[in-house]
């Protein structure tokens, strides 16, 4: 009599089990509910369901203050969105510099600034920009003290409907408030200008990830970082024709460089003054 | 006894191609007029004339009332009456308006006073199909506008009329010899005179010979039922179409709530607009509203839109956004409605693969909402200027960009650079609205300087005046951002109280 063998069977791959990480294998999924834009970032796109930005939906993005990198790292999905449709910005801290803007490569013909005197109104803008068939995203900056998580839904539903991918800029005190973004990302700032530290706080298919760090030039290149290396050997060259004449102005007073273009430097000023009063006036 | 003679009516199949008329009869006219001032139908109304009872709804005549009773009779039969006095002028306003819309469906729209419209189809058949498609969408319009009408086509406009007024019930198939002379306009008198001698239908009228009934009851008679034949010349005087729209609706009960205003008078008068722009084949840019309280100033309520608009959803849609945002009169007794700007009409069709041209009708619809609810200028683009100090080059006109104008480059120091054929500096993707002042501290200086030195280089700001020119730096600030910071002229002669460096925006 032969011993019973138990069939080898891996419960864990039988078909009709399905599992969180199934989603990121692309099967069993219906493809336009998940269809994504590439970040510009490898290492993001690895980490994001898709490989890539949801093309729909709510993703909130937690900044401890405004300009740490925020735009740059949203720069290509900026680039791909307003190539065939328009990106409303909806009350942003600062003014969106057109100029900058095109030199990376974002058709900002097609890039609307709202300005809102409420959060009801900033609500319903956001809400109705996302389900007009002429947005493909909207940036919005709410008043985070009357933000609540029924909005969040609210507006996260509005642009799953009207297809249309919605960024929240709240402060990363957020990160311990409920929201129902699809996505959501805290950001820090590194020792590096050009670097950028980010943790996925919430996202489809995987469970949170810590400590990534991009690399913001890669995906940021203008014509004038592309152009600098020529820039800084032409710098060089004025430098060496003008010695002569820089040697002979005794008078300049400190601080004042003379303006040739782009030496690069980097000293410590010293003066005292209170903190710096416009780095705050994001939140 | 007359001899009879061989006058009789040609018959035609409905839609034969001889049908050249369409006539339409509003027998309720003088009731409909007071319902579309927003009175309810279903209670008991009367029309009184003369203090007797001249028209008559439904249920007043479900009530037992009938036309020619007295008002106390009326009365007596219905406590719960409600009556109007007739107003034939207004009558004859509505019918005017009614021959404006019906202006779309031919170029010769003729009113036949007190209570008929006539129109010549013959050069709409091809394009619209069949006089009773025609018959159809114009008896739909007229419903529309609150107005019952019988709608009958014949050869010529005098048949379409007298096939109208006999108000039988079928459509079309009924011959025109069979109609009896009621409601035809004859005289009392004349009726009489003819029923005495036997004659109550057009078709025993028009067998008796033309030259004994001339002598007996005037040429007109005649003359009447020559047109009536085609047999004499009919000529009509078409309506002249309206160059400007602009009406107004007085209302027999003020309205304070604007719900109700956005329920009963104002999709009555869009719905007007919408028609008047079709017929005109116009798209309306910019329209006003006037609610007029009864005494005292109306408020006035201006609307634009981006592009032309022609429907009356897409207009009460950007209204009732706006009308949220006024305070009006506590009591409104009279809305008006005054279209100011109108375009010929672009017909705007969604192509298929979502181009750039159908984002951009989508999102012009998207800006005249958020203007209405947020104001105009809540919502621009942004677009260079030629100006030469960086936070005054950034801001563009409202709305949309045209797709042709060409961007002008203004930074100074890209037209500097390029001149010397450089290209320009790197910019911050924040720009601040004014630089701000920043502790040199608290910066580390990575790039610079480059000098924005372009003349009218001024800042507003009474702290940087008239500076010649800039140098800019790119400095890491200790809290991690990248900044764009400049530091003026050692000229400026509050320096040293406000610290020696600029903000002037984020490398963000």
């Amino acid at each position: 009599m032969s011993a019973e063998k138990t069939p080898d069977i891996d419960v864990l791959a039988h078909p009709m089990l399905w599992r969180g990480k199934d989603l990121l294998s692309n099967t069993g999924l219906n493809p336009s509910q998940h269809a994504v834009l590439t970040s510009g970032y490898a290492e993001l796109d690895h980490h994001l369901l898709g490989g890539g930005w949801p093309q729909q939906g709510l993703v909130d993005l937690l900044l401890p203050q405004a300009g740490i990198g925020e735009l740059r790292l949203i720069l290509p999905v900026l680039q791909q969105l307003t190539q065939n449709a328009y990106v409303v910005w909806i009350n942003p801290p600062f003014i969106p510099y057109e100029t900058a803007l095109g030199a990376c490569g974002v058709n900002t013909h097609n890039i609307l600034v709202v300005r809102t005197q409420s959060h009801e109104d900033t609500l319903w803008s956001t809400e109705r920009c996302c389900l007009s068939s002429g947005c493909a995203g909207v940036l919005a900056w709410p008043e985070e003290r009357k933000l609540n998580i029924k909005e969040t839904r609210r507006i996260q539903l509005a642009a799953r409907s009207g297809r249309t991918l919605a960024l929240f800029f709240r402060p990363i005190s957020a990160i311990a408030r409920s929201s129902l973004a699809e996505l959501r990302l805290a950001l820090r700032p590194t020792h590096s200008v050009d670097r950028l530290s980010l943790d996925i706080i919430k996202r489809k298919g995987g469970w949170p990830v810590h400590d990534i760090e991009l690399c913001l030039a890669e995906a940021s290149q203008t014509p004038y970082d592309v152009m600098q290396s020529l820039h800084q050997q032409l710098a060089l060259w004025q430098k060496q024709g003008a010695h002569a004449a820089q040697r002979e102005k005794t008078t300049v007073q400190k601080g004042a460089q003379e303006p040739t273009v782009y030496a690069d430097f980097a000293y410590d000023m010293s003066t005292s003054e209170p903190d710096m009063a416009a780095n705050n006036s994001l939140h | 006894m007359f001899p009879t003679t061989q006058h009789t009516f040609p018959r035609h199949s409905p839609d034969s191609p001889e049908h050249k008329w369409l006539a339409l009869h509003f027998p309720t006219l003088a009731l409909d007029i007071f319902q579309s001032q927003g009175v309810p139908n279903e209670r008991v109304q009367v029309v009184i004339q003369e203090q007797r009872v001249c028209h008559m709804n439904e249920a007043a005549a479900a009530a037992g009332i009938l036309p020619g009773c007295t008002l106390a009779t009326a009365y007596s039969i219905s406590s719960e009456l409600t009556y109007f006095e007739r107003n034939p002028d207004q009558e004859q306003e509505h019918l005017a308006d009614l021959a404006q819309a019906l202006y779309r469906y031919s170029s010769v729209v003729s009113l036949e006073v007190p209570d008929c419209i006539v129109l010549e189809i013959r050069g709409s058949l091809m394009l619209l199909g069949s006089a009773s498609v025609i018959a159809q969408d114009a008896l739909a319009l007229c419903a529309d506008m609150n107005h019952q009408a019988i709608a009958r086509s014949a050869q010529t406009p005098q048949a379409a009329i007298a096939l109208a007024r006999a108000q039988t019930s079928r459509l079309f198939d009924v011959p025109l010899h069979v109609l009896a002379l009621l409601n035809q306009g004859f005289s009392q008198r004349n009726l009489e005179r003819l029923s005495n001698m036997g004659i109550y239908t057009l078709g025993q009228l028009v067998q008796l010979p033309r030259a004994g009934l001339g002598k007996r009851f005037g040429q007109q008679l005649t003359q009447y039922l020559g047109r009536l034949q085609g047999e004499l010349p009919d000529p009509r005087q078409g309506i002249r179409p309206q160059t400007r729209f602009f009406r107004q609706q007085h209302l027999l009960k003020p309205i304070s709530n604007k719900e109700v205003l956005l329920r009963g008078p104002m999709p009555y008068l869009a719905k007007q607009l919408e028609y008047w722009l079709i017929a005109h084949q116009h798209g309306c840019i910019t329209l006003r509203w006037q609610f007029a309280p009864f005494k005292g100033e109306p408020t006035k309520l201006q609307i634009r839109f981006g592009s032309g608009k022609q429907r009356h959803q897409d207009i009460l849609k950007l209204s009732a956004l706006k009308l949220e945002q006024v305070d009006l009169p506590t009591e409104v007794l009279t809305v008006g409605l005054d279209m100011t700007l109108s375009r010929s009409w672009v017909s705007n069709s969604q192509d298929l693969f979502g181009s750039t041209a159908s984002a951009t009708m989508a999102v012009s619809e998207l800006v005249d909402e958020l203007s209405a609810r947020l104001g105009t200028g809540a919502c621009y683009s942004i677009r260079p200027r030629a100006q030469h100090s960086p936070e005054q080059a950034w801001r563009g006109p409202r709305g949309i960009p045209r797709e042709n104008t060409p961007a002008i480059i203004s930074d100074p120091a890209a037209t500097n650079s390029r001149s010397a054929g450089l290209l320009p500096g790197k910019r911050p993707l924040w720009l601040f609205h004014q630089p701000q002042p920043v502790p040199g501290k608290h910066l580390t200086l990575l790039q610079g300087p480059e000098r924005l030195s372009e003349s009218n280089l001024t800042v507003s700001s009474s702290m940087l005046t008239a500076a010649p020119y800039r140098d800019y730096y790119v400095a890491r600030h200790r809290q991690g951002a990248l900044c764009w910071v400049f530091k003026p002229p050692e000229t400026t002669p509050t320096q040293t109280q406000q610290g020696d460096w600029y903000l002037h925006g984020y490398f963000a």
